[in-house]
């Protein structure tokens, strides 16, 4: 049962508590309540509802201060994070990636008691039965969209259809706005009305403050509704804290764990623009049809992108009568991506308003992008572009040959050198062989914040493994 | 505001930021349109609204190109938000 605020105060107690809705929130409240258990769920957004328009009304309404947080430091990374009831699942392309081995490795050389954590066996078992109940398939051909086929194209060899939880898939390209058809199996529509058959209860608009704690026993939590009603609620077992890699640490901030919020890491993102000779959005296409797969550990992946129009229009350069102009031509325009797995770290804070993020990118990190960038003009080039709009400080407006994409390697790797986003968060939490706060008990945290590095991979499918391996423990 | 995301995408004719927007972000945008007043002041002696439509675009573009970082995301957020309001 969703619940959608509240004209009272309520308390109550319950088995778990949960405070998040998205990925590793719905996917604890999922295998929690199957296992017989009492759970309460917290969200702070309200129901998901697909917003109409590509504007700024389904940013408001689906993301957390409509796409506007950035990191603080010179690189001013957007981060763009889910803030509904499903969370980061709704606005997401829905690429489930299974971890690479090698990423696994490289925790298991950071700290042995990893591969007793989460064994790659045990984890590759939970990411096929997460796949299993998300109906997660490869992207159809018919869904890959002229951008997709010319990505398809460009780079043989690397380039292979994305596997997404999107079974009802019908091309509109608009997964980042909530999909209008409920085609996605986002948490929203599997996994909280599953916990909710079990009987779990969510809570929407009810922001969580403050984990209570009875000495180093964690024993419920503390929040408002946004009808300023006030909620507590108590957890007889664990509270599990499901908020992401961004608001979990600072939760944990606010409620006097210092440790929390250090060797936070994410994917940032910066996209490049092709103008082709004919119309690319004709047919149906998915949000994230492609990706460069061929290395999966690799520092960086290359894939394809379907915008909204105004938020790809937005990359198109120029100013005043030459934007007009180029505007006319928007579907005419391809937007491909490199997600890179950055070596920098950051770390979360407390802010006035709420969570601060100080993250700046090395210089090895930006010129890893660069270079990404560079095979993406080239690769856009091969596959048939005219022009190829890169958007990088210091490059030319328009790019029309190979030798030219090539050179954007070369450009010194300053910061603020192009507009970059992220939509994947690591870290800021260390966790003990329960998924606890060390020195806490009764504190469980089940989302990408415990994960020791990022993932190089869209992690969501990790992030729902996860979950479920911490769900089955404590269920047990 | 409207001057701003006018000289940006010619014919803008933008709607009210909806409600959901968070009101520190309505305040930044503000507080960064008395930056660029400030800035205009400086560099024109006189404020954003006073320009002609040709120095407004032009002065945008001079930010969009600036060596500066802030500049150019600043320019980059106006565009962002004229295109998704108008």
């Amino acid at each position: 049962m969703i619940i959608d605020g509240a004209l009272r105060d309520i308390d109550e107690e319950v088995d778990f508590v949960i405070v998040g809705s998205g990925a590793s929130g719905a996917t604890c409240a999922r295998w929690l309540s199957a296992a017989g258990h009492q759970v309460v769920v917290l969200e702070e957004g309200g129901p998901a509802k697909a917003a109409k328009g590509d504007g700024l009304d389904a940013m408001a309404r689906l993301y957390r201060d409509a796409g506007a947080v950035t990191t603080w430091g010179k690189d001013s990374i957007a981060l763009l994070q889910g803030r509904c009831i499903g969370g980061s699942t709704v606005v997401a392309g829905g690429v489930q990636a299974g971890l690479p081995e090698a990423i696994w490795r490289e925790w298991v050389a950071r700290d042995k008691r990893w591969a007793q954590r989460l064994p790659w066996a045990v984890l590759e078992q939970a990411r096929e039965r997460m796949d299993a109940e998300l109906s997660v398939h490869k992207t159809p051909h018919e869904l890959w969209g002229e951008s997709g086929a010319a990505f398809f194209r460009a780079l043989p060899g690397q380039a292979s259809p994305t596997w997404r939880n999107a079974p009802g898939c019908q091309g509109s390209g608009r997964c980042l706005q909530g999909c209008p058809h409920r085609g996605k199996t986002s948490a929203d529509l599997m996994l909280l009305p599953q916990a909710e058959q079990h009987g779990a209860r969510v809570y929407a608009r009810c922001k969580v403050e403050r984990i209570v704690f009875d000495g180093p026993v964690a024993r419920g939590v503390r929040g408002h509704f946004d009808s300023g009603k006030l909620m507590m609620a108590r957890a007889r077992k664990a509270v599990i804290l499901a908020a992401g890699a961004i608001h979990t640490p600072w939760l944990l901030l606010r409620s006097g764990v210092r440790s929390a919020g250090q060797e936070w890491r994410c994917h940032p993102r910066a996209t490049l623009m092709g103008l082709f000779h004919k119309s690319l959005h004709a047919g149906p296409a998915a949000s994230l049809a492609m990706d460069s797969t061929a290395s999966p550990a690799a520092e960086f992946h290359l894939q394809t992108l379907s915008l909204p129009r105004s938020w790809a229009a937005a990359r198109v350069p120029g100013l005043g009568a030459p934007l007009a102009a180029r505007l006319e031509q928007v579907d005419q325009v391809a937007t491909w991506g490199s997600s890179l797995r950055a070596q920098a770290k950051g770390s979360v804070h407390r802010g006035p308003w709420g969570p601060i993020v100080r993250y700046e990118t090395t210089e090895k990190d930006r010129a890893m992008l660069l270079q990404s960038l560079a095979n993406l003009a080239e690769a856009m080039l091969q596959a048939g572009a005219l022009e190829v709009w890169p958007g990088i400080y210091g490059a030319p407006e328009i790019v029309t040959s190979v030798k030219q994409a090539r050179e954007l390697a070369n450009i010194r790797p300053t910061h603020g050198l192009l507009p970059l986003f992220a939509t994947d968060f690591f870290g800021g939490v260390q966790v003990d062989e329960r998924f606890q706060v060390p020195g806490l008990r009764n504190l469980v945290v089940a989302d990408a914040s415990l994960l020791p590095t990022s993932t190089g991979v869209a992690p969501m499918s990790t992030i729902m493994a996860v979950a479920s391996i911490i769900a089955d423990r404590w269920a047990n | 505001m409207d001057l701003v995301f006018g000289a940006i995408v010619p014919g803008w004719k933008g709607k009210p930021l909806p409600r959901a927007v968070p009101r520190h972000v309505v305040l930044a945008m503000h507080l960064s349109m008395v930056v660029l007043d400030l800035l205009t002041l400086a560099h024109h002696g006189r404020t954003f609204s006073l320009l002609t439509i040709e120095a407004r675009v032009g002065l945008l573009q001079r930010m969009a190109g600036h060596r500066w970082a802030w500049q150019r995301q600043l320019v980059g957020w106006w565009k962002l938000l004229a295109l998704v309001t108008r």
